[in-house]
């Protein structure tokens, strides 16, 4: 498997404040990875190793082979910062080919590789408005566009939907849907479990500075082989079903691999209606707090 | 050199556009009326005054430039965090310092330039007269000017702007103290004070400013001999080199 992103043994402190304490990280090409912890759990500092902002105390990183910070292992890199700021007195237009020039690339390539970053980002129609101009919610999908300009072959976003309406949330999110389609690795930290659930195919959990999980997200929600049906009923068919040994909460019934059918007939029986079987699973939040409080 | 281009052109666009240039246009209405002024109150030697004038206007406000956009330039970027996304491109930290500089530079020789235009106009148009050598002066201040923006600009990647600002005004002054100065205020019967002395030590550490200023030659038409200016020219070019080597250190030291 090609690495994007390779982390090992990073240390980093700031002065008596430890921000990172050994930290080992590996994303592959092509995954979609979301990193998150609680606030001041070192994500940014890892964000910030990764893009040369800030450099290791100890340990090392590097981005498809290349040591992190150095300038050939930014050429692979889009960086959309925690609450962006951008040159607000210039148009969308000039700073993104300002950022797609200063990337390397080729005067030719410079305009259709603009038109495509402001569509992916639906601001095509903003392309002449002033940074200043533009709502928080286009500011950040601008910082995205700028991101996405160079066509890097690692996205990393730091907090992409920190601090924007519902609105705006889903709007960003649908673009990193669309970009995780497109085959781009993607890292992005972010608080917002619900929407780290839905994008990501890997998940790291970090606290004070330490990896508390890296795996497929899959792992980490499934909790057992055990299956949850769904079922909607009347009166006290949850008591029913409780006192005949079920493990049975609102609308949810949860039984061996091997009972699903006897759980069934079980329900039909009581003319309850089934709407869901699948496997037992919790949510990202579950797992987050209670790995984060057992920590 | 492409991307500190890049980053110069950012830098000198966005000072345009946030109309720094409108002071230099209200010094130039300025300066444009000085010869008639000059001219209106009969005083002798018009063009002298004129020339002493508008040199020492452009001369001061190239240092207030100088003082000011290299001590905010960079911090500015680093508080409101447009740094991050500049400086997570392939483009080094000493480049990304050059491109700053080069484009305050710019701003600074474009407002000279435009000012001492505009009073070798006003004095052909009012006087009848133009000293090409006033563009010599203008010149030998914008050398003055790199150099002092080089230090506000060394001094920001490490400190606040103010701090930069104060240290930049600080190193023009003390390392353009003239040695008679030195020696008229601070020695005490001809011995040397120990204030003598540290002011001494700071001149000999600090760029001599004092050598930039070619202004009081210019206006009374004294000759400025060519190797003097070849040797000023490399004298600046040094510092400036330097001062940029020292802010590639410490801002590539430095967690952002």
């Amino acid at each position: 498997m090609t690495l994007a992103i390779e982390v090992a043994d990073v240390r980093k402190t700031y002065r008596d404040l430890v921000a990172l304490q050994g930290l080992d990280l590996q994303v592959g090409a092509g995954d979609v990875f979301g990193f998150i912890g609680p606030n001041g759990a070192g994500k940014s500092t890892t964000i910030k190793i990764l893009t040369g902002l800030v450099r290791p105390t100890s340990g090392g990183a590097s981005i498809f082979g290349a040591p992190a910070g150095t300038v050939e292992a930014r050429r692979h890199l889009g960086y959309l910062p925690e609450v962006p700021s951008y040159h607000e007195i210039m148009t969308v237009g000039e700073l993104l080919r300002f950022h797609a020039r200063l990337a390397g690339m080729a005067s030719a390539d410079v305009g259709p590789a603009c038109a495509a970053a402001l569509e992916a980002v639906a601001l095509s129609h903003r392309e002449r408005s002033r940074i200043r101009e533009l709502s928080k919610g286009m500011q950040q999908r601008f910082g995205i566009a700028q991101a996405l300009v160079a066509r890097p072959r690692l996205l990393i976003l730091d907090e992409p939907t920190s601090g924007l309406d519902p609105l705006s949330q889903k709007e960003i999110k649908d673009i990193i849907v669309t970009l995780k389609a497109q085959g781009i690795t993607i890292f992005f930290s972010s608080h917002q479990l619900t929407e780290v659930e839905l994008i990501c195919d890997r998940i790291g959990i970090l606290h004070r500075g330490r990896l508390l999980r890296c795996c497929p997200l899959e792992d980490l929600l499934t909790v057992d082989d055990r299956v949850a049906v769904g079922f909607r009923g009347s009166g006290n068919v949850v008591e029913t079903l409780r006192a005949e040994g079920y493990e049975a909460a609102d609308g949810t019934l949860v039984v061996a691999a091997d009972g699903v059918d006897a759980a069934l007939d079980a329900l039909h029986s009581r003319g309850c209606s089934v709407l869901s079987v699948a496997p037992h699973r919790r949510t990202l939040e579950d797992a987050f707090f209670e790995l984060v409080s057992g920590a | 050199m492409m991307p500190a281009l890049l980053i110069a052109g950012l830098a000198l666009v966005e000072a345009v556009r946030r109309q720094i240039y409108m002071i230099t246009i209200f010094l130039a209405v300025l300066l444009f009326a000085l010869p008639m002024l000059v001219n209106v109150f009969g005083l002798g030697a018009s063009e002298r005054v004129v020339k002493d004038v508008a040199l020492t206007t452009s001369g001061l406000y190239g240092v207030v430039l100088a003082l000011f956009l290299g001590s905010v330039s960079v911090p500015t970027d680093i508080e409101r965090r447009t740094a991050f996304p500049l400086l997570a491109r392939p483009v080094t930290r000493t480049t990304y310092l050059w491109g700053k500089w080069l484009g305050l530079m710019t701003f600074i020789a474009a407002s000279m330039a435009f000012l001492v235009a505009t009073v070798m106009v006003s004095s052909a148009v009012f006087l009848g007269n133009v000293d090409a050598r006033l563009l010599l002066g203008a010149a030998a201040y914008l050398l003055e000017d790199a150099v002092l923006a080089s230090v506000c600009l060394w001094v920001s990647t490490f400190a606040s702007p103010p701090m930069a600002g104060v240290f930049g005004a600080f190193a023009y002054i003390v390392g353009g103290l003239p040695s008679a100065f030195v020696k008229a205020f601070l020695y005490a019967d001809g011995q040397r004070t120990p204030s003598a002395l540290v002011a001494e030590l700071l001149n000999g550490c600090l760029p001599n400013f004092q050598l930039f200023h070619v202004k009081d030659a210019i206006v009374h038409g004294d000759p400025i001999q060519a190797g003097y200016l070849w040797a000023v020219l490399v004298y600046g070019v040094a510092w400036v080199l330097l001062l940029q080597v020292m802010a590639s250190w410490t801002f590539g030291e430095r967690d952002l």
